[in-house]
């Protein structure tokens, strides 16, 4: 032990990545427990891996028009049916999930990374700071968050950037909240004192030592803010601000087939339960992360 | 291996000239702006500081003790604190002079401070040897593999079973003499030349208690370091420390060395804590205890703040406030009627 050790100086010593894997398992049997986020977690990892994997799990071209086959019900070749020209509706929900994950990952990011430093200079400096932070915030939020994308969407013309915008920019208050309450009790804390006295800068202290500590409200929130990212995308899609035809978007796809509802009820199903699904995936995977990350959960 | 010997680097070799101080605190003033008014939390403290040498601070909770503490290192929140007046000169210059930027570099490296709450004063998100290795990585620009083998050292120098394995563990996983322990390892980290223990021991069991002042203490000896040492507890500070400050209500009261404090307390609040220790041999008799309360510090009593309290109280004292005269060669005594038992 000894010896290995005064050869092996990094940060990770064998006793340090068996205790490092001690921790992992055992954080992954909390969660494991609680059935509903285990539940959430596999309809998200499904949803992200159809989106990572689109092409090798498709049977058609996601755009190839089949007039004479449109509208039909599920059936061997289109397991899902097909949509009011012909496409095949499984492909097209497969690709789906990539303009879903991309348009959520790509908001969700935009607005923790403005939101996140926002709400951590407003709670760590306070006073002024603090006001004038969070009364821009405040305005933000004054405007429903949908109605704010859609205005956003309008302005700004369809597309992915524009998607980011409107839907990045609507969660950032609510990251900036998130973060700075936890800020307020986390600069209590002694820890941050003692940072302070070992002689740490004001960035250092915030970024480094009390963030990690704020990370599990935040994580809540990032899930909840998936779900609304990917609600958004697809209302916005629906009501045709969104994405422009021939993309496979899950509101599209829904908008696309509605005035068809009464010939053919499938076309709309399964675009409309994917939706459900996945965001009942972010809902419950984060109520279940909220529920780990209480404390008081650990007795029973 | 000895580790102690390869800790003291070159720049931590100081003159031991004993008769210029190295830290010398003179007429401190902090005050709180608060809704209610002003609070003046230190009234005028002075005292200095030689290389090696162990100060004691003792007083009531909320006596000021902890916020001349955090004043030395500069780390008083403000606002609402502001320090009013005063000079505190580490080293020849003053630190309260000093900007942002110089006093970072001068915490944790020159003066270093250990907190009261083991449990709370480890950051959770890291593992021990992270946040030891955090002070050598800003202070001395080491590598990361430099400073955990630093790190190491400087833990088995607390004398922590298994340093090796205690050092990727989270705070969650540790006891708290053990955090104490990781503390002061956090603290000694840099070879500061003058540590300021805030309580270190009010958190922890008896028997941890003993262990860690007998640390410290080795430590101290072994490491030349100046000590402020701060408590309200009366038997600790004299296991620990030569000269003995007492602070009332933001004053410092009296400041003498150990032996005159226990045999011959001059000012008349010391006389009632010494009064107020249970010793074995008046056991049956009940303590005496000080009479009335601390006083309000936002509506502070005229005169000498002690006065509403004291048994020998004269005119004068509700009008003027004495200040820290040198009564004899080891002890200065803030009262206008000092000595004298009851």
């Amino acid at each position: 032990m000894e010896t290995v050790s005064l050869q092996n100086n990094g940060s990770s010593s064998p006793a340090g990545l068996r205790l490092a894997a001690l921790r992992f398992t055992a954080g992954f049997q909390v969660i494991a427990r609680n059935r509903l986020a285990l539940i959430g977690l596999v309809i998200i990892l499904v949803g992200l891996f159809a989106a990572v994997f689109a092409p090798f799990l498709v049977t058609h071209d996601p755009f190839e028009i089949n007039i004479s086959e449109r509208l039909q019900g599920p059936s061997r070749p289109h397991w899902l049916g097909t949509d009011f020209m012909g496409r095949d509706t499984y492909t097209r929900m497969i690709f789906g999930a990539r303009t879903a994950f991309l348009v959520a990952i790509g908001a969700v990011m935009l607005g923790a990374l403005l939101g996140i430093p926002i709400g951590m200079f407003a709670g760590y400096f306070g006073g002024w700071v603090d006001m004038s932070l969070m009364r821009v915030m405040d305005s933000i939020l004054a405007f429903p968050g949908r109605l704010l994308a859609i205005a956003l969407v309008a302005s700004l013309g369809g597309g992915l950037f524009s998607l980011y915008l409107a839907i990045g920019v609507s969660s950032i208050p609510s990251f900036a909240r998130i973060v700075r309450g936890a800020v307020l009790t986390q600069k209590e804390k002694e820890y941050v004192e003692a940072a302070r006295m070992t002689g740490e800068t004001d960035s250092l202290i915030m970024f480094r030592h009390i963030l990690p500590n704020c990370l599990p409200p935040l994580l809540v929130r990032l899930s909840l803010d998936f779900a609304n990212a990917i609600l958004t995308e697809s209302s916005l899609s629906f009501l045709g601000l969104g994405f422009p035809p021939p993309t496979p978007s899950w509101g599209l796809m829904l908008k696309e087939v509605s005035p068809f509802l009464e010939l053919q009820p499938w076309a709309a199903f399964f675009p409309g339960l994917t939706i459900s699904f996945m965001i009942l995936g972010f809902n419950l995977f984060g109520d279940g992360l909220r529920d780990v990350f209480d404390p008081r959960q650990y007795d029973r | 291996m000895d580790s102690g010997t390869s800790l003291i680097r070159g720049n931590t070799i100081v003159n031991m000239n004993s008769n210029t101080p190295l830290l010398d605190v003179r007429n401190l003033t902090v005050e709180f702006q608060l809704k209610q008014g002003i609070l003046r939390a230190v009234n005028n403290v002075s005292f200095s500081l030689r290389e090696g040498e162990t100060l004691g601070i003792v007083g009531e909770t909320g006596s000021g003790k902890s916020v001349t503490a955090f004043s030395i290192l500069s780390l008083i929140p403000s606002p609402p604190g502001r320090i009013a007046n005063g000079e505190i000169i580490f080293d020849g210059s003053d630190l309260l002079k000093k900007s942002d930027k110089k006093m970072q570099k001068i915490r944790g490296s020159q003066i270093s401070m250990i907190f009261q709450e083991p449990m709370t004063s480890l950051n959770p998100s890291f593992t021990i040897g992270n946040q030891i290795s955090e002070c050598y990585r800003i202070h001395m620009g080491d590598s990361r593999k430099v400073a955990r083998e630093r790190s190491e050292e400087v833990l088995s120098s607390v004398r922590v079973p298994s340093p090796k394995t205690l050092i990727d563990r989270y705070p969650y996983e540790l006891s708290g003499g053990m955090r104490q322990r990781v503390m002061i390892a956090m603290a000694l980290a840099c070879q500061p030349r003058v540590l300021i223990a805030d309580e270190p021991t009010t958190a922890l069991d008896v028997t941890i208690q003993a262990q860690i002042l007998e640390l410290l203490k080795e430590l101290q000896e072994k490491f030349k370091m100046a000590l402020i040492f701060i408590s309200h507890n009366l038997g600790v500070v004299a296991s620990l420390c030569n000269r003995i400050g007492v602070m009332y209500a933001g004053s410092l009261v009296e400041l003498t060395d150990k032996k005159n404090l226990f045999t011959n307390p001059l000012h008349p609040y010391t006389q009632g804590l010494m009064q107020a220790i249970p010793r074995p041999e008046y056991r049956d008799k009940p303590l005496t205890a000080v009479p009335g309360t601390i006083c309000n510090l936002l509506d502070p009593p005229s005169g000498c703040k002690f006065h509403p309290r004291c048994y020998k109280a004269k005119e004068i004292c509700k009008t003027e406030s004495p200040e820290l005269e040198t009564k004899s060669a080891s002890g200065s005594v803030a009262c206008y009627f000092p000595g004298g038992q009851k």
